[in-house]
């Protein structure tokens, strides 16, 4: 039996320093009790800072920018056996122990949430290569936050608001929440923070966003605040589809103007009516999708719930009750659609359509159109229809997958395949062409995922599966630039099997090669240059977006830093 | 006939350097005109003092009669402007018939400019963050970046006074004849030289062109926390913290720690940069010599003197920014020095430099790309006070 995992009970802020749903008018902010826990058997114990094995904050002193101490303290509880216990606040609402356990806290359940088995069913390995991410919640003036790989750190700033009070990032669970799923994204996949095109390193905001909701999701308080002010409906403002409404609030938008949130995800925008978006505001239209995806799930639930047999005492739920708890089904499926489909996304460069390749495809990985629910087939229709409706796609069977029937493999061998990289290289090999590889072109296997998740309720038994991932080069002509005329574009494909069948259940691999994306890197890459962003990608101390060319070949590094550069934050 | 005599004095980490021009009036006769541009050290380290300017102030004053007749200011960096007010403190003293300072010198530059000022404004904030981090724990490197943007500062900051050395060279001349220029002034009667042709390549009239990689963003530090930049240092860590907190990943805490130092760095290297490239940058022509100084243009003024189809092969050119390496553009090198002289006459570089101020400063690899086309002639060679010469035959 193994020994059960220590706990830290902290105090976590539902929405922002001063935004909370129950209190419209602002001045006091929600807290709700959580417990941290670490996972059973895990050789890991809460200390002071907060700070674990994965996660650990960092403090500076905002007078001189200097190191400090931690700033919060682990206070164990008597007779644990376990060091279980507690990181106290000081009851002071904007303390170095306030934002970091705060900080500590979101990153931690965010962490769990994304790891959980109904979501990867693992452990990732973060990018940058080592065990600790860490957390620093004071981390000087400006209105920011990011996830920065090259320093295995979230950063969150504070800045003046509007009334002079100052706005602490790291009090917002949405920003923490979602510069968390940055690093998390970054994890499963790395290759996306070099990407080369405004729609790819949008992928990445799109996915901190959705991340952030899920969080926001996780609170009971907030489910049933939300709910009773909107009268059980999801559509219009509303503390889930605002992301970071106390930053929005503090800072007008691009265009000048007042906003209730930093942004949107209730919205009818199409690719068209974003065309010349920068990353943040197009990765709405992807964000978005999963949003509405959220709304119609909750909306056939809630419907369903009103509508269901009384229980054995004849009672019926009432409203709430059917609202809260079909939120609460329509959170786990949101959940279980974007976090496995995340794990089902190729390697390199990506489209918003390839996000919605694999979010099917690893949806239907988990139960074929032949096993699932009318719910669940209707859902995939539906979640493909709006990638046509805001003109990512032409026809919903763009968004389809192949499963190639040569691909599958004697259940038994699935081992080797996961443990051998010899083996992994020679099954790649075999089947390039079938897997898309141009003959010819070296390719790289990356090491495989062996992972059980939860592919529904409780009630139904985890699926094992193994996903194998490959990786490869597209070398295309670019817009003459710094003497290069041709561009590296990563690409690449995942194949997943059921570890029990060893059937493969899934091909997913990119698109994008077409002249559009072709332009769009182009358009990127001479946008940074006329900006003087570019530099050189070797240069350790660099703080903006890398190039490098060699043999007339020019790529892209650290794109991923656009999102929180001076004039692209926003 | 004379000869033309460009002097390169050995001031330290800095610039002071007089041509001496021999020009014929209408009726033949020759007087020698006298041009200086900068003067100024860094004023850090044991190779950087005042006290070289008393000899070397002294040295110029005794060549032009106390009065040079064009004084250049190429940009408000200390190790290019301190040096005359430091003399006149000693009791030497000089003056100017005509100064041209620096177009974003004006007082009332930035108030013409608001993109220029903006950022202005914003580096200013920067430093003064960066002031805050060093005042609380020393690093030398990063004071003696400071140090030399202290025109930035507010009057003191460090104990310097940028502001009052720039002053002075603005009283060098009479106002009527103190002139402040960009590459669109327009030349004529605003210099004494009759023979020989001045031209000014560089800066822009704007100079918000040369902030286009700034950063900006994050402080370390609160501006809302005391009063003033210059507080008096005060160290709130404890000395444990020189190792990470228990439980913090001592890689990572180191790379966070070290990463945030590198980011003050990179910023105040920007804002060097963006002053390096407000330098005036001078071309001069005398009996079919062409001679170039361009102060310390970095690359990005380089490019832009380059776009616009400015540059030139020349005789002499005065090696940018004191031989580091982001003074000399390579793809640009054979506008400037072709690999064959383009009129077979020879072809000279200078270098004002010193060794131990600067790690990387003077590049090797840079003075290796004059040493290849040209004679270089380097401040180190001679002592300090005294001056390298090149002679142009007229």
């Amino acid at each position: 039996m193994s020994r059960p995992g220590s706990v830290a009970t902290v105090d976590l802020l539902i929405q922002d320093g001063t935004v909370d749903v129950a209190d419209p008018a602002g001045g006091s902010a929600g807290r709700e009790t959580k417990e941290l826990t670490l996972p059973a058997g895990a050789n890991d114990r809460f200390v002071d800072g907060p700070a674990c094995r994965r996660i650990a904050v960092v403090d500076f002193d905002p007078a001189t920018g200097l190191p400090l101490p931690a700033p919060a303290r682990f206070v164990p509880a008597r007779h644990s056996a376990v060091m279980s216990g507690s990181f106290p606040l000081d009851g002071d609402p904007t303390s170095p122990t306030t934002l970091a356990v705060n900080a500590f806290g979101t990153v931690f359940q965010t962490i769990r949430m994304f790891e959980g088995a109904s979501a990867l069913g693992r452990e990732v390995t973060w990018a940058f290569g080592g065990e600790q991410l860490l957390v620093v919640p004071r981390a000087g003036e400006w209105a920011n936050a990011f996830y920065e790989r090259e320093t295995r750190s979230l950063q969150f700033f504070w800045f003046p608001g509007p009334s002079g009070a100052t706005v602490y990032t790291a009090l917002s669970r949405d920003i923490v929440a979602h510069e968390c799923g940055h690093a998390l994204l970054d994890a499963v996949v790395p290759s996306l923070y070099d990407s080369g095109t405004p729609e790819s390193i949008a992928i990445h905001e799109a996915v901190a966003d959705v991340v952030a909701v899920l969080m926001a999701l996780d609170s009971d308080a907030l489910r049933m605040g939300v709910l009773a002010r909107s009268g059980n409906k999801l559509t219009g403002a509303n503390a889930f589809n605002a992301i970071a409404e106390e930053f929005g609030m503090a800072r007008p938008g691009p265009d000048g103007l007042g906003r209730r949130a930093l942004r949107d995800l209730d919205n009818t925008s199409t690719r068209e009516s974003l065309a010349a978006a920068r990353p943040h505001v197009l990765s709405t239209l992807l964000s978005a999708i999963f949003y509405d995806t959220l709304c119609s799930v909750f909306n056939a639930r809630f419907a369903a719930e009103l509508n269901s047999s009384p229980d054995e005492r004849g009672g019926r739920p009432t409203p709430a009750q059917a609202a809260n708890k079909a939120l609460g089904t329509a959170h786990m499926i949101l959940r279980q659609l974007l976090l496995r489909g995340i794990d089902y996304l190729p390697p390199g460069e990506l489209s918003f359509a390839d996000v919605g390749r694999a979010t099917l495809a690893a949806d239907r990985a988990a139960w074929p159109d032949r096993d699932a629910t009318e719910e669940a087939r209707q859902r995939r229709r539906d979640f493909a229809q709006r990638f046509v409706d805001r003109l990512i796609v032409e026809r919903p069977n763009a968004l389809d997958n192949r499963r190639p029937r040569e691909l599958s493999l004697p259940p038994g061998r699935l081992v080797e395949l996961r443990d051998s990289d010899y083996l992994a290289y020679e099954y790649v090999g075999r089947h390039r062409r079938t897997i898309g590889i141009p003959d010819g072109t070296p390719f790289t296997v990356l090491p495989r995922v062996d992972a059980t998740k939860q592919v529904g309720p409780r009630t139904v038994p985890p699926q094992r599966e193994l996903i194998l991932k490959v990786a490869w080069n597209h070398v295309e002509p670019a817009r003459a630039l710094r003497g290069a005329t041709s561009r590296v574009v990563p690409t690449g494909a995942t194949i997943s099997f059921r570890w029990d069948t060893g059937r493969c259940t899934a091909l997913v691999t990119s698109d994008i090669t077409r002249r559009r994306h072709r332009i769009a890197r182009d358009d990127l890459l001479t946008q940074l240059d006329v900006q003087r962003l570019l530099q050189d990608a070797g240069s350790a101390s660099a703080a903006g977006v890398g190039v490098d060319v060699s043999g007339g070949v020019i790529s892209l590094a650290r794109s991923h830093r656009l999102l929180h550069l001076e004039g692209w934050e926003a | 006939m004379s000869d033309l005599v460009v002097r390169a004095y050995n001031v330290g980490f800095g610039d002071a350097l007089l041509v001496s021009i021999p020009e014929r009036d209408g009726r033949g006769r020759e007087t020698t005109r006298h041009l200086l541009v900068d003067v100024g050290n860094l004023l850090a380290g044991t190779a950087n003092s005042d006290d070289v300017f008393l000899g070397v102030v002294g040295d110029i004053a005794e060549r032009t009669g106390g009065e040079v007749d064009l004084y250049v200011m190429t940009h408000e960096h200390l190790d290019h402007v301190q040096g005359l007010l430091a003399a006149l403190r000693g009791g030497v003293r000089l003056g100017a018939k005509y100064a041209w300072l620096t177009g974003s010198a004006h007082p009332d530059y930035y108030e013409h400019h608001p993109t220029a000022k903006k950022r202005r404004l914003e580096m200013q904030v920067a430093l003064d963050d960066t002031l805050r981090v060093l005042q609380a724990e020393p690093d030398a490197e990063l004071e003696l970046m400071i140090r030399n943007n202290s025109a930035l500062l507010p009057p003191g900051a460090l104990g310097l006074s940028t502001a009052d050395h720039v002053d002075h060279l603005r009283t060098l001349a009479p106002p009527s004849r103190t002139h402040y220029v960009d590459r669109s002034t327009e030349l004529g009667r605003k210099h004494p030289f009759r023979e020989a042709t001045l031209r000014i390549l560089a800066p822009e009239p704007d100079t918000s062109a040369y902030y286009g990689g700034w950063s900006g963003g994050a402080r370390l530090t609160a501006q809302s926390v005391g009063a003033g930049p210059a507080r008096p240092s005060r160290r709130t860590t404890t000395p444990e913290l020189q190792t990470p907190p228990a439980g913090v990943d001592p890689g990572a805490y180191f790379d966070l720690v070290r990463s945030r130092r590198s980011r003050l760095r990179t910023r105040i290297m920007e804002i060097d940069a963006a002053s390096n490239n407000t330098s005036v940058v001078l071309e001069i022509e005398w009996r079919g010599w062409r001679l170039l100084f361009p102060g310390d243009a970095e690359l990005r003024s380089w490019r832009t003197m380059s776009e616009l189809g400015f540059l030139r092969p020349v005789h002499v050119v005065k090696v940018s920014h004191h031989g580091s390496h982001n003074g000399t553009l390579e793809e640009l090198f054979d506008d400037v020095l072709p690999r064959v002289s383009h009129d077979r006459r020879e072809r000279h570089a200078l270098v004002s430099t010193c060794t131990g101020s600067w790690d990387s400063v003077p590049d090797d690899d840079t003075l290796g790309f004059y040493r290849a086309r040209c004679v270089l002639h380097d401040t180190r060679d001679v002592a300090r006070g005294s001056a390298v010469e090149i002679v142009l035959p007229g």
